[in-house]
C-alpha cells in the first residue's frame, strides 16, 4: 500500500496559546468523504475482487463498505487510517461465500437484462486468476493477510491493524499461507 | 524473490490493471449509494424504532390503490420477482421505462412505495438451506440493508446491528421447516429470504431379545468407551504408564497385564484415568496391556520398560 498522507492535521495554535499547548485538545480536520472515496475506490474494488472472485460483486462489496464508512464518517473520518477501516470491512464482506453467492445472483440478474449496469472490471489472465482462486481457498484470515500483503503492499504492522490482531499472528498467517500456496501452485517459495 | 513472490506480485498487478478503468462515480457516491444513504438518513429521521415498525406493518397490511399515488418523484419502476435459486430466495428489482408499479407482497396484498421503490438487500448466511438438526431451535443469521427492519417466524423484532447483520432464534417443528424472513425499509419496500431447515428425531438403536422376537427401541447411549496410553515406555523404576479415556459413568475400568494391573471407576463426566505400575516388567522387552470396559469392550496397548 502506498504511503498515504495523514488527512487530519492538528489545528494550529495561536501565538498566545503556545505556552499552554499541552492543554489544548488536538482537533483534527476530517477529510471530505467524497475525496476519500474517489481516492480509494479502485483500490478497494481490487481488494474485493481478489477476495471475492466476483467481477460484478466486487463493486457491490466495495460500495457497501463505503456506504458503511459514509454512515459513520463523523467517526471513521477521524481515524488515523480510515482506509484501513474500509479494507477491514471489505475483507470481511468479501470472504463470505454466501455473500459471493448473493453477488453472483445479482450478476446473473444483470446478465439477464434486468439491470442496465454491468461489471466494469477487466478479466484476469489465467495465471493470476488461478493464483487468486487458490488464495480464496485459504482459511479466511490467511487469505485476507495475503491479499493485503501482496495486493495492497501493506507491511505486517498495518495488516495487523486492519485485521485487528497482533503482528506475530499476521506473520503466522502469512507463513502458513505461503506454504499452502507454494504446495498447491507447485512453485517454490513456501518457506520464506 | 521466490517464484511464489513473483507469481503473487504479477497476480496483484493483474488485479490493479483489471480495476484501472473502473469508473469512479462522480460526486462521491453512486446513485445506488445515495439511495442507501438516503434510506439510512431517513432512518434517523424516524423517531423510534417501534413507531416505524408499526407504520411499516400498517403499510403492508393496508391495500392502497395505485392511482392514489400522487407524490412519486422517482421514475424507476419496480416489480418483485423471485429467483429460482435453490439456496437463496430473494426479490430483485426489474427496471422498466416509466411509471411506478406498486410492489406486490407474497400474500398478494398491495402497497405503494412513495419515491424510493428499491427493495432492501436481504441474505440468509446460516444455516445452509436444507440443513438438518436434532435441536428444537436454530439460530438464523443473515445480512440486511442498514436501516431495514427484519421480521421472521419468531415473535418479536429481529435485532439488526449497524453493519446489517441480524440473527434470530427460531423454534423448529419435527420435519421440514420453511423459515421466511422479510426485510422492510422505511419506504415500505421489502425483500424476503427463505431457508429450509429439517428437524430430525434424535437417533435411536433397535435391539432384539433372544428369548422372543419382541423388538424394543431404546435411546442411543450417551457415552462411548475410549482408551489411550500416555507413554508406552518408561525408564523409571518401578516403571509405570498412565491410561485414560471415556466410558459409562460409574462403571469400572480394568487394566491388566502379565507384569502389573490396576483399576478405576469412570467419573460422572464420563472420563477416567489410572496410573498402573509394572514392578516386575522385564527390561527392553515389550508386553501387552489390556484395558477393559464393563460391557466387554477392550483396547490393547504395548508397554516397554527402558531402564538407562
Amino acid at each position: 500500500m502506498t504511503v498515504r498522507p495523514k488527512h487530519r492535521v492538528p489545528q494550529e495554535a495561536t501565538d498566545g496559546d503556545r505556552e499552554e499547548d499541552h492543554q489544548i485538545p488536538v482537533v483534527r480536520a476530517v477529510e471530505p468523504f467524497e475525496r476519500f472515496y474517489e481516492r480509494e475506490y479502485r483500490s478497494v474494488v481490487g481488494l474485493a475482487y481478489a477476495l471475492s472472485g466476483s467481477r460484478s460483486g466486487a463493486e457491490d462489496i466495495a460500495q457497501e463498505a463505503f456506504i458503511a464508512a459514509h454512515r459513520k464518517w463523523g467517526e471513521v473520518g477521524t481515524y488515523e487510517k480510515p482506509e484501513g477501516w474500509v479494507r477491514r470491512v471489505v475483507s470481511n464482506l468479501s470472504v463470505s461465500r454466501f455473500r459471493r453467492r448473493a453477488s453472483e445472483i445479482k450478476a446473473i440478474t444483470r446478465l439477464a437484462g434486468f439491470r442496465s449496469d454491468h461489471a466494469s472490471i477487466g478479466e484476469l489472465p489465467a495465471e493470476a486468476d488461478h493464483f487468486w482462486a487458490e488464495v480464496r481457498r485459504l482459511p479466511r484470515r490467511q487469505s485476507q493477510a495475503v491479499a493485503l500483503h501482496y495486493l495492497e503492499d501493506c507491511p505486517v504492522s498495518e495488516i495487523a491493524e486492519i485485521l485487528e490482531c497482533s503482528p506475530s499472528t499476521v506473520k503466522v498467517h502469512l507463513h502458513k499461507a505461503r506454504q499452502t500456496l507454494a504446495q498447491r501452485l507447485q512453485v517454490e517459495g513456501g518457506k520464506a | 524473490m521466490t517464484t511464489l513472490d513473483t507469481l503473487a506480485r504479477n497476480s496483484a498487478a493483474a488485479i490493479h490493471q483489471s480495476v484501472a478503468f473502473v469508473p469512479v462515480p462522480a460526486g462521491g457516491i453512486t446513485r445506488t449509494s445515495r439511495r442507501f444513504v438516503l434510506r439510512r438518513s431517513m432512518s434517523y429521521a424516524f423517531a423510534g424504532a417501534a413507531a416505524a415498525i408499526v407504520a411499516v406493518f400498517a403499510m403492508l397490511v393496508v391495500a392502497t390503490p395505485a392511482d392514489e399515488v400522487t407524490d412519486v418523484t422517482d421514475t424507476t419502476v419496480l416489480t418483485s420477482t423471485t429467483l429460482a435459486d435453490p439456496d437463496i430466495q430473494t426479490t430483485v428489482p426489474i427496471e422498466t421505462p416509466d411509471g411506478v408499479v406498486p410492489i406486490v407482497p407474497p400474500d398478494g396484498s398491495r402497497q405503494v412505495a412513495p419515491g424510493d421503490t428499491t427493495p432492501p438487500h436481504l441474505t440468509v448466511l446460516s444455516p445452509e438451506n436444507g440443513a438438518s438438526t436434532t435441536r428444537s431451535s436454530v439460530v438464523v443469521t443473515g445480512l440486511a440493508e442498514g436501516g431495514a427492519r427484519v421480521v421472521g417466524p419468531s415473535d418479536g423484532p429481529v435485532e439488526v446491528d449497524d453493519e446489517g447483520v441480524w440473527s434470530s432464534e427460531v423454534r423448529l417443528e419435527l420435519g421440514r421447516n420453511r423459515l421466511t424472513f422479510t426485510a422492510i425499509d422505511e419506504a415500505g419496500n421489502f425483500a424476503t429470504a427463505t431457508v429450509n431447515v429439517t428437524r430430525i428425531a434424535p437417533p435411536t438403536t433397535t435391539t432384539t431379545k433372544p428369548a422372543d422376537t419382541t423388538t424394543t427401541t431404546t435411546d442411543a447411549p450417551d457415552w462411548e468407551f475410549t482408551a489411550h496410553k500416555t507413554y508406552g515406555s518408561c525408564a523409571d523404576n518401578p516403571p509405570y504408564d498412565i491410561y485414560y479415556g471415556t466410558g459409562k459413568p460409574g462403571t469400572e475400568i480394568l487394566v491388566t497385564s502379565e507384569y502389573g494391573s490396576g483399576s478405576t471407576v469412570v467419573a460422572g463426566n464420563g472420563e477416567w484415568s489410572v496410573k498402573v505400575f509394572f514392578p516386575s516388567a522385564p527390561a527392553h522387552s515389550g508386553f501387552v496391556v489390556n484395558v477393559k470396559h464393563f460391557d466387554g469392550s477392550k483396547k490393547t496397548f504395548e508397554f516397554t520398560y527402558t531402564p538407562a
